[in-house]
């Protein structure tokens, strides 16, 4: 008996456990209504088609469909239903794919039973929810588009920092006592690794990213 | 990093440079040799020879012109000179270095034309001494080829020499073992590389056997190497590249691939045996260590993945506990029944996690499974299934299972491929281990009353019953494999104490 109020919610988690989990939490809560259970993604869609759930929590690694194809394929079927990754990786090839694929949310198996209504309620209001180590892996990944920057060495850092002063290859060969062609290597390799192609973006980068002081 | 004692090929180029240098003087100074002995050596004959001729002229022409002699008679003369010169010429020859059949052959014509020549004097008839003077150049001639072919045959000789001498060289600066050995095994020769590389002083080796100095040192010396001899006279197919451990004077142990040829005498008897060996100690080295390595990478992988399952496990059956463990108490004003039930699968869960981790542990060190109790050790898979499935799994133990760590441990991970088979694809609702121990006799049944599968179409590799079967066979157990779709799943083990005997 479906109250029009209720949000009707499908798991899909190949653990057994955790959808036994899952559902102890959904009965206790009057406004939360679960219509149905799924092992793996390819029963998620077939679910999907006959109980038109409002949200499903969705587990990404599973045998026979991946969660985020699951994703990919209900959201072009049915884009009204709003998806929230649960799962135990927080690595942000996981949560960037998720969220192309586009689920709604991605949280991660340590929520508590509170955070995880919430986020349900805010799904079927249109509202994304990210844990917060989600949101961190996606933050980082805006501000250093580069992680290589880290493999740089201090001699190529000091390079870079000449770079960004505007001086010639020349120029910063006579200030750091090594030869011209030393200072070429060394641009070259700077160049690489921040996977640009020109002196200019590389400089631009730099500025852009405060990679010097 | 190789050992100090490690004995190095030499394989640098330099040094083969400098060996063939070495070999280049060694031929050079030989020829010079030659050269010199060649020109110091006088030719006594020939000189000799036409100084008397000159002489015998000189005398002759002075004899006639004084008339000492009847001038119409001076060829008479001429023959008893020239016959005398042979024979001092042959005397000549005789104190000089050529052989003594060239000697002889001067000697003989000497003599005849000597005796000729007198025989005129005395009034032979006047037809002879054309025909005698003709058979005497005969000689001559015959004598000269006769000096040729010693000739040449000295040259041979020396080429011979220079040959041995190139040999010699290649055999000792070879980078390889060569020995020859004979019907005995006693070694008749040994290069200067095997040498080096055994340890061995020259007269260590030579005329000693090969065992107890490169074989190690068998109460019955001597049979061994007796026997390998005779084998390779008789097989010599199977010794073309037959790889053998041996021995270093240090006592190091070394292994080499050894081309044994037997070598026969003209009535087809064993004569001796060649021994060819290249050291293959490095090879073999890197051989066994990339076995190791590759055993070690696959147990590894095969531990990382388990503990990886394993944690993967405890972590959602962890994530579910806290789960129904906060809404818990709101359960408990709303339903107090179903409170409870949900707190019997709270102690489950925790339970579950706790067997999980248990088991986690002996993925991380497995050692300590020898030390376990085989039906703990059940027991704590089982409760796992239980906290990680929801799947209820009964142990039953029948009598103390008193049985050898190896079967313990196979029993072990039996099982818990079949548990984890239960868990994750029988979609059974409970499932039931029975161990049963007697003397030399344990026998495990683990039965599902799952969906099952068909045998024959699944591939013999899944669901771990490989890794079963090859479990079981490994201390010679009997697994048997029962199930059919719809019906479930049934997996007996047994094992007798001498059914491993035998099958060892």
């Amino acid at each position: 008996m479906t109250q029009s109020n209720q949000i009707t919610v499908l798991l899909v988690d190949d653990h057994m456990v955790v959808r036994s989990g899952l559902s102890t939490v959904l009965s206790v809560y009057d406004d939360l209504k679960l219509v149905g259970e799924a092992g793996d993604g390819e029963e998620a869609i077939r679910l999907c088609e006959r109980l038109q759930p409002d949200v499903i929590l969705m587990d990404l690694l599973m045998p026979k469909m991946d969660g985020v194809t699951a994703i990919k394929a209900i959201k072009v079927r049915w884009p009204q239903i709003q998806i929230i990754a649960l799962t135990s990786f927080k690595e942000k090839e996981y949560v960037e794919a998720a969220l192309k694929a586009g689920a709604n949310g991605y949280l991660l198996k340590d929520v508590s039973a509170e955070e995880l209504v919430q986020a349900i309620r805010r799904a079927t209001a249109g509202q994304p929810s990210l844990s917060p180590e989600a949101a961190r892996v996606l933050i980082k990944d805006i501000n250093e588009p580069s992680s290589t920057q880290q493999d740089m060495t201090g001699r190529e850092k000091e390079i870079l920092a000449l770079m960004v002063e505007g001086l010639s290859n020349n120029e910063i060969a006579e200030r750091l006592f090594v030869s011209q062609s030393t200072v070429k290597f060394h641009v070259s390799n700077i160049l690489s690794k921040m996977g640009v192609t020109g002196r200019t973006e590389a400089v631009a980068l730099a500025v852009k990213h405060h990679l010097v002081n | 990093m190789p050992d100090d004692n490690e004995y190095e090929i030499d394989d640098n180029p330099s040094h083969t440079d400098r060996k063939i240098k070495d070999l280049h003087e060694e031929l050079w100074r030989l020829r010079k040799q030659r050269r010199l002995k060649r020109k110091k050596e006088p030719h006594p004959s020939r000189s000799v020879f036409w100084g008397l001729m000159l002489i015998l002229w000189a005398v002759l022409i002075i004899l006639a012109k004084q008339n000492w002699i009847d001038a119409a008679n001076i060829w008479k003369y001429f023959l008893i000179g020239l016959g005398s010169i042979f024979i001092i010429q042959a005397i000549v020859n005789y104190f000089s270095s050529l052989p003594r059949t060239f000697t002889v052959s001067r000697l003989i014509p000497g003599l005849v034309l000597l005796f000729i020549g007198l025989g005129f004097v005395l009034n032979f008839s006047a037809a002879w001494p054309v025909g005698l003077v003709i058979a005497g150049i005969a000689v001559l001639f015959f004598s000269w080829f006769a000096q040729r072919e010693v000739e040449k045959r000295k040259t041979t000789q020396e080429n011979l020499y220079e040959s041995e001498v190139k040999y010699r060289h290649i055999i000792d600066n070879a980078n390889s073992v060569i020995m020859e050995i004979d019907t005995k095994g006693n070694i008749s020769f040994i290069n200067k590389f095997a040498l080096e590389f055994f340890g061995f002083q020259e007269n260590e080796m030579i005329g000693h056997n090969m065992a107890g100095t490169i074989l190690p040192y068998f109460p019955s010396a001597g049979e061994i190497p007796d026997k390998i001899v005779e084998d390779i006279a008789a097989f010599p197919g199977k010794y073309l590249h037959y790889e053998q451990e041996n021995l270093r004077k240090n006592g190091d142990k070394v292994w080499i691939i050894w081309t044994y040829k037997p070598i026969f005498d003209e009535e087809n008897n064993l004569k001796e045996v060649l021994c060819i060996g290249i050291d293959s100690t490095q090879q073999k080295k890197a051989e066994a260590q990339a076995a190791q390595q590759l055993r070690e990478k696959t147990a590894e992988e095969e531990r990382t993945r388990l503990a990886r399952d394993l944690h993967d496990a405890v972590s959602q059956t962890l994530f579910s506990t806290s789960l129904i463990a906060e809404v818990l108490p709101r359960l408990w004003e709303r339903n107090k029944d179903e409170g409870l039930k949900k707190l019997e699968e709270v102690r489950q869960l925790t339970r579950g996690a706790l067997a999980e981790m248990r088991t986690l542990l002996f993925e991380l060190r497995p050692a300590a499974l020898a030390d376990a109790e085989l039906s703990d050790l059940l027991r704590q898979l089982s409760e796992s299934v239980i906290g990680r499935a929801r799947v209820p799994v009964t142990l039953e133990v029948e009598g103390t299972c008193l049985i050898p760590v190896d079967v313990k441990i196979a029993f072990y991970r039996i099982a818990q491929e079949a548990l984890n088979n239960i868990a994750k694809h029988s979609g059974a609702g409970r499932g039931q281990i029975t161990l049963h121990c007697e003397d030399r006799l344990v026998s495990m049944h683990i039965i599902d009353n799952g969906h099952g599968f068909d045998i024959t179409q699944v591939a013999p590799g899944s669901f771990g019953l490989g890794n079963m079967n090859e479990r079981a066979n490994h201390i010679g157990a009997l697994l048997k494999i029962d199930s059919k779709v719809g019906e479930g799943t049934e997996i007996s083990v047994t094992w007798h104490e001498n059914a491993e005997e035998v099958s060892k």
